[in-house]
């Protein structure tokens, strides 16, 4: 039997904002190339979860990790380890599409920009014009936006509609080419339509990408992801199949939470 | 139950108090307007007589100041056009980068705690009168540009523009620093998300946010600079030299009019030719306001 390595391997987390416990002892493994979904009532500790994958909670006053997150069987959070160098390899979306007040063009090229990229021999280059278009084009293509937009891309990202915003977002995180893509909330302020598109979206980048997305919307959980975990007051309750998550949970504070008999 | 029955008719004292209030209002907003009028035609009034007698291309292009030579009096305004543009050049080339330096570790780098003293302390040095600043440059920071510069004379334009600098910097860091802490959030966190560093984050993200806020703080701050007249008075030695060398003394326009509208016989040529002199400096710094202003509209637009 061949036991798959855990993409990502969260060991005894613990994070406290100052004095406040946010997340107490997250044992939790991620599958490579699933959508795992993170639910859970308000301040249950959702966005410090995911937050603490790619370190942006370092970026937090006062906010102290520990534990171990170890990303292909390396820990994010061992000594010598620059969370800068972590965030460059982990995509993340937020809850409400926040573009940079450029044009389409300069918010995909913004990290590869700064980035450059590595060759097969290990050197380090930077983008010229043309391979800065390609990535470019590669990106909204992938986030499933590039016909849209494709005859303004010079054109600033505010003009585009909200859920076209979050998919520039997508390609924006796609363009430094990251294993792993983080989603808090990010159909939370779309309209169904857009919600549907980027589900849509979801689905298919899971064939190269392993995804984490946090949701409040149960329906939507059920419909993308392939594992759900619970949590509650900063603790994981449960984490499973979606399926059986959904339909026979194990736990009693879970088939509350998703019967709606609280949060 | 007697319930009071609204009738939907015309509450004629409302609308006379209404009627009275916006009067008032509209009051107070002509005087503003009427000011600003009255300058004007002071100045225009003033300065028509002395265009009669000569030419606005000779006191454009003029590269004497002497109108009170008792035969020969010269209307050349280059020397105190020079004057107003070498000490406020100097100012900005000084105060622009320390004022953005500033603003960058106030809003993106100091601790909160920090931060919270240290913008009020820069917002004290605003309030310093410039009569203050002025002797402060005169007594304490003239020994500093004599051995350090050894200047032509112990005042001279590098002084003026030393302390025009101190007076610009804490309007663009006041400025500057409000619209960088109005870029929001969550553009920072889309730049460390990306890997991005502090650094490049501010660079590549929050500066060019706040673009326009800091523009419009350094045209406002150079304007402050180029209208400024006491303490450039005091310091820059008052001499209309016609020169760009910031060692020697230059004559400002600010300080033309200071100095010399009280020396000028009441409706002379001389007392017109300085309200010329006056127009010129009052188009420069409207100019430069408008152009804050334009700059300005444009960062709030987009930011809505
Ligand atoms: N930046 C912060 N500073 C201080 N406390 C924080 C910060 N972010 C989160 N917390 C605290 O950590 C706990 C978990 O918050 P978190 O944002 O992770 O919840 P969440 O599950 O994402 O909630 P929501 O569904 O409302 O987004 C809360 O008690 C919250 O107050
Ligand atoms: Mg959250």
């Amino acid at each position: 039997m061949v036991i798959p390595i855990p993409k990502i391997e969260v060991q005894d987390l613990n994070v406290y904002f100052e004095k406040n416990h946010a997340l107490k002892n997250v044992d939790i493994n991620i599958e490579e190339k699933e959508i795992t979904a993170i639910i859970g009532p308000s301040g249950c500790g959702k966005s410090t979860f995911i937050r603490c994958v790619n370190r942006m909670n370092d970026l937090v006053l006062g906010c102290t990790v520990k534990g171990s997150v170890t990303v292909d069987g390396k820990d994010i959070y061992g000594k010598g380890v620059d969370a800068v160098e972590v965030r460059k390899r982990i995509g993340m979306v937020f809850q409400r599409p926040n573009p940079f007040p450029k044009s389409i063009f300069e918010n995909i090229a913004y990290a590869p920009r700064l980035h450059g990229f590595v060759d097969e021999e290990g050197k380090h280059h930077s983008y010229n014009k043309q391979q800065l278009k390609e990535v470019v084009e590669w990106s909204l293509k992938r986030a499933a936006l590039w016909e849209e937009v494709s005859d303004r891309l010079d054109k600033s990202a505010y003009n585009l509609s909200g859920g076209q915003q979050q998919r520039l977002c997508i390609a924006r995180a796609l363009a430094i080419k990251p294993e792993i893509i983080l989603f808090d909330e990010p159909c939370s302020a779309l309209d169904p339509i857009a919600t549907a598109k980027i589900e849509d979206l979801l689905i298919d980048l899971k064939k190269d990408y392993t995804v984490l997305i946090v949701t409040h919307n149960m329906q939507q959980a059920a419909r993308v992801a392939d594992r759900t975990a619970y949590f509650y007051l900063g603790e994981l309750i449960e984490f499973g199949e979606t399926k059986q998550i959904f339909e026979r949970p194990e736990k009693d504070l879970t088939e509350q939470y998703i019967t709606g008999r609280m949060g | 139950m007697a319930k009071k029955v609204s009738t939907y008719g015309v509450d004629y004292s409302r609308r006379f108090t209404e009627i009275l209030v916006s009067g008032a209002l509209f009051i107070c907003m002509l005087i503003c307007l009427s000011v600003l009028f009255l300058i004007f035609w002071m100045l225009i009034g003033n300065s028509i007589p002395f265009f009669e007698e000569v030419s606005v291309y000779d006191f454009l292009t003029g590269d004497q100041w002497n109108p009170f030579h008792p035969n020969y009096p010269l209307f050349g305004v280059q020397p105190l056009l020079t004057g107003t543009l070498l000490v406020s050049i100097i100012a900005g080339v000084i105060a622009i980068p320390i004022g953005l330096g500033a603003s960058i570790y106030i809003s993106e780098v100091a601790d909160p705690k920090v931060k919270n003293w240290l913008k009020p302390f820069i917002e004290i040095i605003a309030s310093v009168p410039s009569v203050v600043l002025g002797l402060f440059a005169v007594i304490i920071l003239a020994d500093y540009v004599m051995i350090i510069f050894d200047p032509y004379s112990r005042l001279n334009a590098l002084l003026g523009g030393i302390i025009l600098a101190v007076m610009m910097i804490p309007i663009q860091v006041t400025i500057a620093e409000e619209a960088m802490n109005a870029v929001p959030n969550s553009l920072r966190e889309a730049s460390y998300a990306l890997g991005a560093t502090r650094w490049e984050t501010i660079r590549h993200a929050v500066v060019p946010a706040a673009f326009s806020g800091i523009v419009a703080s350094i045209v406002l701050a150079l304007g402050r600079a180029i209208g400024e007249t006491m303490a450039v008075t005091m310091t820059t030695g008052n001499a209309a030299l016609n020169t760009w060398n910031p060692l020697y003394p230059v004559l400002t326009m600010p300080a033309t009019l200071a100095i010399e509208i009280p020396e000028a016989a009441s409706g002379s040529l001389q007392y017109q030719a300085l309200f010329a002199v006056g127009l010129l400096l009052f188009i420069i710094t409207f100019a430069v306001n408008i152009v804050a202003d334009i700059v300005l509209a444009r960062y709030r637009e987009a930011y809505k």
